[in-house]
């Protein structure tokens, strides 16, 4: 039964994924984004169908086992475009460094101003990077790794959602620097919404989100000093 | 058929250059995780012409290019936590959305302001192909 349910799992959410694909590629808008549409019609069809999120786990984890594999493939998007980013390392590595400082210096302060609790300013301490490397981070640092997915997952989505058009109106159009911050504040799911735009700016996204993950990696023993 | 079968090596390819990466955190006690040190050995490998593009394009290019896909699954896992979205539900949507929105504009202006625009414009058409 176990076997069967999982297989039902996977197969429920690569077909909604597709679908989920199709539906974007016809109609974009905020809500038509793949990871939301296909979050929101697998999690009401796992109700309809009397499943609990324990039993999707085993189904989760089959999938979510890729990520590695996943991480590790983004040395290619990285390698492909060493040379341009080399070339404008400066301006590149600026904007990350100043987009994950700003992103996080406001996430803390209205996290404090809100006086919410430690384990939920660990998991905005990875809120803009890769799910696989925020949670190994989270991890490796004794926090909740769920959290930090969360808030990761969260802010993807959000990024996907808001992102495209807020650029376009605030005439930000040069795909290197849309590729840039779409990897760096929103790591895979911006990543993918940068491809939508062009293959380069998802490749600069792809290598952007891989940078910044590094980066972050690095700095996060200094970041929990202010935990 | 062919296909298939190099993408099934490429995979276990890069399951391997993942294994790997964990491993050399765990024994040189690196505080990087084990796919991130993955990333890299398989950016110096490539580098170093110890490993041709070519050989894990195939398996690479689909996992980047769905990586959206297992994301999804993770994002399910919300439906567990909506206990955390009552209790801190106001703090934690600002907290994550204006953080959001000032990350992306400082991000993505700097990087705009500093490049020199026609410069890195020449360069976009000539990565288009990739």
């Amino acid at each position: 039964m176990t076997a069967l349910i999982t297989t039902y799992s996977i197969l429920l959410t690569i077909i909604a994924y597709i679908i989920g694909r199709k539906i974007y590629a016809k109609y974009p808008s905020p809500f038509t984004t793949p990871v939301f549409f296909s979050t929101i019609t697998i999690i009401l069809i796992l109700l309809a169908s009397g499943l609990n999120f324990e039993d999707y786990t085993p189904g989760k984890n089959i999938i979510t086992y890729f990520l590695g594999p996943a991480t590790v493939a983004l040395a290619v998007p990285l390698y492909k475009n060493r040379k341009i980013i080399v070339k404008h390392a400066l301006p590149a590595i600026s904007g990350m460094i100043l987009g994950l400082m700003v992103t996080l210096i406001i996430a803390f302060t209205i996290a404090l101003a809100f006086s919410l609790p430690p384990f939920i300013l660990q998991g905005l301490a990875v809120k803009s990077i890769t799910v696989p490397i925020a949670v190994e981070i989270t991890e490796l640092y004794g926090g909740d790794s769920n959290i930090s997915a969360a808030f990761v997952i969260l802010t993807g989505v959000l990024g996907t959602m808001i992102a495209p058009k807020m650029m376009d109106k605030l005439n930000i159009t040069l795909p290197f620097a849309r590729g840039i911050a779409y990897g760096t504040i929103a790591h895979g799911l911006g990543t993918a919404q940068a491809a939508q735009e062009s293959e380069f700016t998802g490749a600069v996204a792809g290598a952007a989100m891989a940078i910044a993950g590094i980066l972050i990696s690095c700095f996060f023993p200094f970041i929990s000093h202010f935990l | 058929m062919k296909k298939l079968l190099a993408f099934t090596g490429q995979l276990i390819l890069l399951l391997i250059i993942c294994k790997l990466g964990y491993y050399l955190a765990d024994i040189l006690h690196l505080p990087i995780p084990g796919n991130v040190i993955g990333m890299i050995v398989l950016f110096i490998l490539l580098q170093t012409k110890v490993l041709k593009v070519e050989w894990i394009e195939l398996a690479s290019g689909f996992l980047v290019k769905h990586l959206a896909f297992f994301f999804i699954p993770i994002t399910i896992s919300l439906m567990t936590m909506g206990w955390l979205f009552i209790e801190f539900g106001l703090g934690l949507a600002l907290s994550l959305g204006v953080s959001l929105i000032f990350g992306f504009i400082v991000s993505a202006w700097t990087v705009q302001k500093l490049s020199h625009r026609g410069e890195v414009k020449q360069h976009d058409s000539a990565h288009h192909n990739l």
